[in-house]
């Protein structure tokens, strides 16, 4: 009951929507409409209770006023107040709930991820070395793109003496060379290789073999 | 002279965050503009897709970013939208991002009801807002949207709305424009859209997936790709717009740069102190 | 209102980038506010986009030919359990659902659009340097991930290829991702400079 019904719900569930790709009749194909719009709704409902965690481990930390509970405080009073304006007074353009993403949430989100820039060029300065021969087509594979891809690389590449005036798009071509051929290869043995590691955990998933996500919940 | 270059590598990395942002500050202030962009094969691919479509041929929007990645996906989404209501087609407007839902409405006040005054909401375009599902999301659409969206994002039924009279699955849009910023987003309407339902998809990446997509660019199932802001800027040109893609350029150009000499300050730092040599 | 919502962000924005100084409260502070309004966010933006028009609105508004969406409803609310020590098991019940249905779509998905189609594109006619380069690549980086083979020799040097291209697409990722903060960090200042400051033509 706790985890053969799961498994069978599971292994249902994934080889109807194998069946469904390779069987046009409107009986399936139906049905598994029918299933994949109660997907769309039960996923809201596993989206809200990632939120549900957050507010158990910041409650824990106010209630035991634990250090930084304060911010913990602010946060939680922050969740509550956006959750209820938007639940009851709406979401749309000329809401509070509009005017909190607009103003607070979509700054804060932009700041938080701008920061990335400082510690990227840090990261560039420390660690991005020339150590050996792989490190140094990658550090070169980089500054071609870096330079390339900007304005300022073609049109200082146009103003060097005899090769700026003999092969004025050379550097744009070479951007792009990497970026169709070599860079193409990588990441197409990349992505073979990383599709078929998932679709063979998604077949041990389907087979009850890799049953780590059934861990949720605890009890065996 | 060994000690100077032991010393520099280990300056306080504040100083590094600081010329970062003298920077980037000062090219915004300052009058350099270097020479218009060369536009790239990619990005003129999904011009052309565009403006191949025959006026009055409906296309999905899809806004899968949120204001984290703002700042490369918003002006392409701006300059695509301009030039599909110049091109007069029907756009149907979603999101896979629940936190970039309200970047449609931002960007339907800001591009279609100030600059196409005369396009009507439900006959021009609809907002259908968000849905959870992501890959679920494009097969129940592609039967049926309605089955997904049984409303749009103002709950206005969408038998309502003529414009979805004439889109009632997937299937009608000419094409797929994803504006993405990771997963869901361009990747999954390329594995559901164009593989499963062969409906051309195009759009734009924030520039750290952009490599990733060069493999289905090649391929054929990715019909041109914008990679960042700098993609975004190249469609402004291609629109003739100077928006803040095409402003940022020059930031961008010397903030590479300084990135560049950045590392060659590091690399000669770290042989002439001789840690190249220790390591071998 | 305007006026007072940039301020509002422009100030976030600075107690933001305080973290470039040191760690400090008012990053603390600023960056508590952003998960729980983004968390807040979350559950507003469920409820009034999908939670109210695809479940609740169909049941109230025709309940004897949409009864069926009571199974998504319970199971939906069977997540919840969760909080719950002695029935938590029961999570698994929408889990499973969700998972096998993502199993099931990733399999035909990936093995066509990511494998088939893939490879399908590697085969190209070899009458050019740029083709022998990219299917020569694709197979050595493949070469490379093959691990049931020891990496000496002739499958050794194939593979030392491999690590080249991966080097290379490495290195365009880098300044990809170089571009990409940048931009960020531009959009910023762009809203600081000019939105905030009207610093910019």
């Amino acid at each position: 009951m706790k985890k053969t019904v799961p498994l069978i719900i599971t292994f249902l569930a994934g080889l109807y929507m194998i069946v469904a790709y390779f069987v046009p009749h409107p009986a399936v194909a139906n049905s598994a409409q029918q299933m994949q719009g109660w997907e769309i709704i039960i996923v809201a409902f596993t989206l809200v209770l990632g939120i549900g965690n957050l507010v158990q481990v910041h409650y824990g930390k106010v209630r035991g006023r634990r250090p930084g509970w304060f911010h913990s405080a602010a946060l939680l009073a922050c969740l509550a107040v956006m959750a209820a304006i938007g639940t009851v007074w709406g979401v749309a353009e000329g809401t509070v709930y509009y005017w909190l993403y607009d103003n607070v949430m979509a700054p804060l989100s932009a700041a938080m991820f701008s920061l990335l820039a400082f510690f990227i060029a840090s990261a560039a300065y420390r660690a991005f070395r020339a150590r050996n021969k792989e490190a140094t087509l990658l550090l070169l594979a980089a500054v071609v793109i870096m330079i390339g891809r900007v304005p300022l690389g073609p049109w200082l590449w146009a103003k060097l003496p005899w090769v700026g005036g003999h092969w004025p798009h050379a550097l744009d071509q070479l951007t792009q060379w990497v970026m169709d051929v070599p860079n193409t290869a990588g990441q197409r043995g990349i992505k073979i290789g990383a599709a078929l590691g998932a679709v063979s955990m998604a077949l041990r998933m389907l087979l009850g073999i890799e049953r780590s996500y059934l861990t949720t919940g605890g009890g065996s | 002279m060994k000690g100077f270059f032991v010393g520099m590598m280990r300056i306080d990395r504040r100083w590094i965050f600081l010329a970062m942002a003298l920077v980037v500050a000062g090219s915004l202030l300052s009058d350099i503009a270097f020479p218009r962009l060369e536009i790239s094969p990619d990005v003129r691919r999904a011009y052309d897709l565009i403006d191949g479509l025959p006026s009055g041929s409906t296309v999905l929007f899809s806004w899968d970013y949120d204001p984290g990645s703002q700042p490369e996906l918003y002006p392409l989404s701006a300059a695509m939208l301009r030039h599909a209501l110049r091109r007069d087609l029907r756009i149907v407007m979603m999101g896979h991002w629940v936190t970039g839902v309200p970047l449609i409405e931002k960007q339907i006040a800001e591009v279609v009801r100030r600059e196409f005054p005369d396009k009507r909401y439900g006959s021009d375009y609809v907002n259908l807002g968000y849905k959870s599902g992501q890959n679920v999301l494009v097969i129940t659409m592609a039967k049926s949207i309605r089955d997904a969206f049984p409303a749009d994002y103002y709950q206005t039924p969408l038998d309502s709305l003529p414009l979805m009279a004439r889109c009632r699955t997937l299937r009608d849009a000419r094409a797929v424009v994803s504006f993405s910023a990771g997963d869901p987003g361009l990747i999954m309407w390329i594995q559901f859209a164009w593989q499963r339902f062969h409906i051309p998809v195009t759009g734009g990446c924030t520039a750290v997936s952009a490599p990733e997509f060069s493999a289905y660019l090649q391929s054929g199932q990715l019909h041109g790709l914008m990679g960042g802001m700098r993609g975004a800027a190249e469609y402004e040109t291609l629109v003739g717009v100077r928006g803040s893609a095409s402003v940022g350029m020059t930031a961008q150009s010397l903030a590479h740069a300084l990135i560049v000499v950045f590392i060659l300050i590091g690399n000669v730092a770290y042989f002439a102190a001789g840690r190249g040599k220790e390591e071998r | 209102m305007a006026v007072f919502g940039i301020w509002l962000g422009a100030l976030l924005t600075l107690c933001i980038y305080s973290f470039l100084y040191r760690d400090n409260p008012l990053y603390k502070f600023a960056e508590h506010v952003y998960v729980g309004i983004s968390a807040g966010y979350f559950v507003a933006a469920e409820v009034h986009n999908v939670l109210l028009p695809n479940l609740i609105a169909p049941l109230r508004s025709d309940f004897g030919h949409r009864f069926y969406l009571l199974v998504p409803g319970l199971l939906g609310v069977m997540v919840f359990f969760a909080f719950s020590r002695r029935l938590n098991w029961l999570l698994r019940y929408p889990l499973s659902f969700v998972v096998g249905m993502g199993a099931g779509l990733t399999v035909t998905a990936m093995l066509s659009a990511d494998v088939m189609a893939q490879v399908q594109a590697t085969a190209l006619p070899l009458n050019s340097v740029n083709n022998v380069l990219l299917a020569g690549g694709v197979l050595a980086t493949l070469v490379y991930f093959f691990f049931s083979a020891e990496h000496k020799g002739a499958v050794g040097g194939v593979a030392a290829a491999g690590v080249w291209y991966l080097m290379i697409a490495f290195g365009a990722a880098f300044g990809y991702t170089v571009m990409a903060r940048i931009s960020l960090l531009i959009g910023r200042m762009q809203f600081l400079l000019g939105d905030w400051l009207h610093l910019l033509r």
